[in-house]
């Protein structure tokens, strides 16, 4: 019974497609979470810490408000298996930048069963709102779209890597991001800056893996073809003209991606060395040399010809492809007028849907 | 003397009252939270109403558990309300109106606060609807109404909106 009602929940209110690798919810697990950790050993222990001012408060002070990092960080740490004791105070503080930053392109801070805000950024009509994802602009249609989408990620990438740098020249390293919490909402989170922004970067980069085709060839190194999120759930994708739909299979952390997800964490590692490079002013062009390596595009795949030998990849993408969820984007134009209208009416559909589960179990069972 | 026996009657003290009930809530409306907000929990009510009386008041316990669902999925204990209220009865008795108003503790280590941090709650009923099952017990049911539980008031703040169903029984116990 449990069991069912969660499914109706999700079936009911959670976009059925969760956008990208998954980030850690009470009914996802935390696949972002998990590749980062893998990958942040050599980003931790190669910048040390030097430089990193860590907010002061939080010691055993109930409500201290300095101390609010410390704590969601205790949390955002321990849930990815890592004992916050095992590291020195300016390495806990700038891993839980990272997985606060790495957390935030999904949910910018919101929650994810917050349906208004969920839709908006997963559905935002702004080319950098997919780029964000590497995923197909709403405009990237026809010859062409591919490219436009990988150069949209790259440029996405590059950014938030110059950001982490700009903050650290200019010394504006600590900053306030916002981080959702159970019964609290939003909640501001000290941050340090260049992590939170690494983090950004490190999500981009993941999504480029669970939202395109790559080329097994290749160890995963060149995409073939990006996917589309913001057509494929409104209805509206025409696949010879927007490309493949988002994949739900392909966003998984399982054992059908497994070595998608091997080649993203080798690219999160690279692109946390990249950083640390470029943080410790060693290699300037450490960013571009982590994107020519790792988000490149090879022209000429597509369903025709398998993906240039890449059909297992396709199939996996084919198994649970994105389609417009229960109450989709139409409700956005608000016909019923309120925020709670909206919620009365999912309710009742939800009890109309339990009451006809519950007539069909009887006849079964007569 | 036989006058005065209606008269003595009316006089008698007001009627001790228990009241024991659960309540749960689905969802809220709350900017920038999860559309889900399943809490659920029982509570037990005492005070006194004289028979046929309009008002009443009472005290209130009950316990709020909740269900995260957005960095884990579990229940947690929710808080802890202690309160006074006051009820009217309206309508011959078929409805009664009430509004309580307490403290409400933390039952549970939060990520960002600890267990026993308290603040207020309130919880307003507009409409309760009543069946009488004998002279001295009756049936409630709540089909909606808004119960505020606000443990943490320092900031980071944590206030719960909360549309709750509420199903329960009331005993006069003299």
């Amino acid at each position: 019974m449990t069991r069912s009602l969660v499914a109706l929940l999700l079936a009911l209110f959670l976009p059925r497609d969760v956008h990208a690798y998954t980030i850690a919810t009470g009914f996802t697990p935390g696949c972002h979470e998990r590749i980062t950790e893998r990958a942040y050993d050599d980003f931790l222990l190669g910048l040390g810490g030097e430089g990193v001012t860590v907010p002061a408060g939080g010691g055993e002070e109930e409500n201290d408000d300095d101390a609010t990092w410390r704590r969601a960080g205790a949390f955002l740490v321990d849930q990815v298996g890592i004992d916050p004791a095992d590291l020195s105070e300016e390495q806990f503080f700038i891993l839980t930048s990272l997985l606060v930053g790495v957390r935030s392109p999904d949910t910018e801070g919101h929650a994810v069963l917050n349906l208004e805000t969920s839709r908006d950024l997963h559905t935002d009509p702004t080319p950098e709102g997919q780029y964000a994802h590497a995923l197909r602009a709403i405009s990237d249609d026809g010859e062409g779209a591919d490219l436009s989408a990988v150069s949209g990620t790259r440029a996405r990438i590059i950014s938030e890597m110059a950001e982490a740098v700009r903050r650290v020249e200019q010394d504006e390293q600590n900053v306030t991001a916002a981080l959702y919490f159970d019964f609290y909402g939003v909640v501001d989170v000290e941050v340090w800056g260049p992590a939170f922004h690494i983090g950004r970067a490190a999500h981009a980069l993941q999504d480029s893996f669970s939202h395109t085709i790559r080329d097994e060839a290749d160890e995963f190194r060149t995409i073939l073809t990006v996917t589309n999120f913001a057509e494929a759930v409104t209805g509206t994708l025409v696949e010879e003209r927007d490309g493949l739909p988002h994949s739900v299979s392909m966003d998984e952390c399982g054992e059908a991606t497994e070595p998608v997800v091997e080649a993203a964490t080798q690219a999160t590692r690279a692109l946390f060395v990249a950083a640390r490079d470029q943080l410790r002013g060693r290699n300037p062009a450490a960013t571009d040399d982590l994107v020519d390596g790792w988000v490149r595009f090879r022209p000429g795949c597509n369903v025709a010809n398998g993906f240039c030998g890449n059909e297992r990849w396709l199939e996996v993408l084919r198994r649970e492809p994105t389609t417009p969820f229960l109450c989709s984007a139409s409700w956005g134009g608000r016909p019923f007028g309120s925020k709670l209208a909206d919620v009365l009416a999912r309710a009742v559909v939800a009890l109309a849907f339990l009451r006809v589960m519950r007539r069909r179990r009887k006849k079964g069972a007569t | 003397m036989v006058l005065c026996v209606p008269a003595l009657a009316e006089a008698e003290p007001p009627t001790l009252r228990l009241g024991i009930e659960v309540h749960g809530s689905f969802l809220t409306n709350q900017v920038d939270r999860s559309l889900l907000n399943v809490t659920f929990g029982g509570a037990v009510r005492i005070g006194y109403r004289a028979d046929g009386a309009t008002w009443g008041g009472y005290v209130v316990f009950e316990q709020n558990a909740w269900l995260a669902t957005e960095l884990a999925r579990q229940v947690v204990p929710g808080v802890r309300n202690f309160g006074i209220g006051v009820e009217r009865i309206w309508a011959d008795g078929i409805v009664r109106t009430s509004l309580s108003v307490g403290l409400s503790t933390l039952a549970f280590d939060t990520e960002l606060h600890q267990k026993n941090t308290t603040g207020i709650f309130f919880d307003l009923r507009p409409a309760a609807l009543r069946w009488a099952i004998t002279d001295a017990v009756a049936f409630e049911l709540t089909p909606f109404h808004l119960a505020v539980v606000a443990p943490v008031l320092d900031e980071p703040t944590l206030v719960n909106v909360e549309y709750r169903t509420t199903l329960g029984f009331e005993f006069g116990l003299r």
